[in-house]
């Protein structure tokens, strides 16, 4: 009798000394990932509005980084265990930290190439926004979370579907300056609804919209924040495109960043087009993300 | 009473950490239209739930079978017969405001290019871990 009792408190014992390893492994393995910071050093000042980071989501990490690498002279650092399909590979140009890579393990089971880059604004508040987002017909892909050295940070998908990210960065935004060459300049959201976007987009970030009327017969908007323009908003012209964000890489030619991307084994989605003081293009990286890149005039030397 | 004291106690610890374990998770499901990504990271393992991938979800597109992830489509519009900035062409795949002149740029404009003088903050003094060698390509 005693020995069975012994035996039964051991046993207890024994099991919740499990459970409680099994809790600390867990905890440990959530809160172990290292997530570079937005910025560092720490600026300590927000830009409630911008873009400030981009993850592309990708089924290869490593055909992407050896395309953004060719095209852009991205380099890369990884970080994370041993599988490779849990890592972050942060993307530095010319040694500024921009964005990273994460495998999508899902997408590395289809077929399919099915690559997104997903970009972060910066909000003030982020529980505040997430609200927003289901309070105007969004949805909470993943809920607002304290992510290592990014800050609290929250995914969801705007009411058409399109991804996108916000962050309050734990160290600030980087300065307000327009991106350098082969850094993010510009994000347009192709949708099929112009005003439901802006109105959703205004309530969770707090933009202000100007319409866009001087541009023929293309109807648009932009995102203000802070006195500048931060992003904008237009009509996709096909039904087969799929509403999206659609981030811009700043380039020093756009003809030659569009034969590169061929030459590395992208594809050039739409062919270089010049306005009056830019020229764009559209490629897709070999994993099927697609990106703008956008050539504008090197600004005059400052007196 | 010590006996059903301590498997009152691992029943409480039972239920606590399997509470704490799906808090761990954050807010991996709340998305609610799609199965896949909420029934994968949860019953299965944290590290696909709370991973660096896991961390964008799934399934953007509900409906969709588990494993296939639609690719975004951009279909740019038809290009001019005449590159070049022709008011009123309706070409521009692009809402940029390049256009310095005109005054939807004049009242949205874009922030000032970094000063030359302004070194890139590139030192990152803050401490990280030491970078592992770059994944290996889809195999």
């Amino acid at each position: 009798m005693i020995h069975s009792s012994l035996a039964q408190r051991r046993t207890s014992t024994h099991w919740w000394l499990v459970m409680l390893a099994s809790l600390l492994a867990i905890s440990a393995q959530a809160g172990d990932r290292y997530w570079p910071p937005i910025v560092d050093p720490s600026t300590g000042k927000h830009t409630p509005g911008r873009f400030v980071w981009g993850d592309l989501v990708t089924s290869d990490v490593a055909a992407a980084a050896d395309f953004y690498g060719k095209v852009f002279g991205w380099t890369f650092e990884t970080y994370g265990g041993d599988d490779d399909r849990d890592t972050y590979t942060l993307a530095l140009a010319d040694g500024l930290p921009i964005g990273g890579l994460v495998f999508d393990q899902r997408a590395m089971k289809g077929k399919t190439p099915s690559a997104r880059w997903v970009g972060l604004i910066s909000v003030t508040d982020v529980q505040a926004s997430t609200a927003a987002v289901t309070a105007g017909g969004g949805t909470v892909v993943h809920a607002p979370v304290m992510l290592g050295e990014r800050g609290e940070t929250a995914v969801f998908k705007d009411p058409e579907g399109v991804l996108f990210g916000i962050v309050n960065s734990k160290n600030g935004d980087p300065a307000d300056f327009a991106g350098d060459v082969n850094e993010w300049y510009w994000v347009d959201l192709w949708t099929a609804d112009i005003e439901k976007a802006a109105a959703f987009y205004r309530a969770v970030v707090g933009y202000e919209t100007v319409p866009i009327a001087d541009d023929g017969p293309r109807t648009g908007l932009r995102l203000m924040s802070g006195g500048f323009a931060r992003a904008g908003i237009m009509q996709k012209q096909s039904k087969k495109s799929t509403p999206t964000w659609l981030p811009y890489i700043r380039v020093a030619d756009v003809s030659a960043s569009a034969e590169a991307a061929r030459a590395a084994g992208g594809k050039v989605l739409l062919e270089p087009l010049a306005m009056s003081r830019a020229t764009v293009a559209i490629i897709a990286d070999p994993t099927g993300a697609p990106v703008g890149i956008v050539q504008v005039p090197v600004p005059e030397a400052q007196p | 009473m010590s006996k059903c004291n301590d498997r009152l106690l691992a029943r409480l610890l039972a239920v606590a950490s399997v509470a704490t374990a799906v808090a761990t998770l954050g807010g991996c499901a709340s998305d609610g239209g799609d199965s896949s990504y909420g029934g994968v990271s949860t019953s299965v393992s944290v590290g696909v739930g709370y991973g660096y991938g896991g961390y964008y979800g799934g399934g953007y597109y509900p409906g969709y079978p588990p494993g296939y992830y639609p690719p975004v489509v951009v279909v740019p519009p038809d290009r001019p017969g005449n590159p070049g900035d022709r008011p009123g062409d309706g070409n521009r795949p692009t809402t940029l405001p390049a256009d310095v002149n005109k005054p939807s740029t004049k009242s949205a404009p874009m922030p000032s290019s970094r000063p030359s003088t302004t070194s890139r903050p590139t030192s990152r003094p803050s401490p990280r871990p030491a970078p592992r060698p770059m994944p290996r390509g889809r195999r």
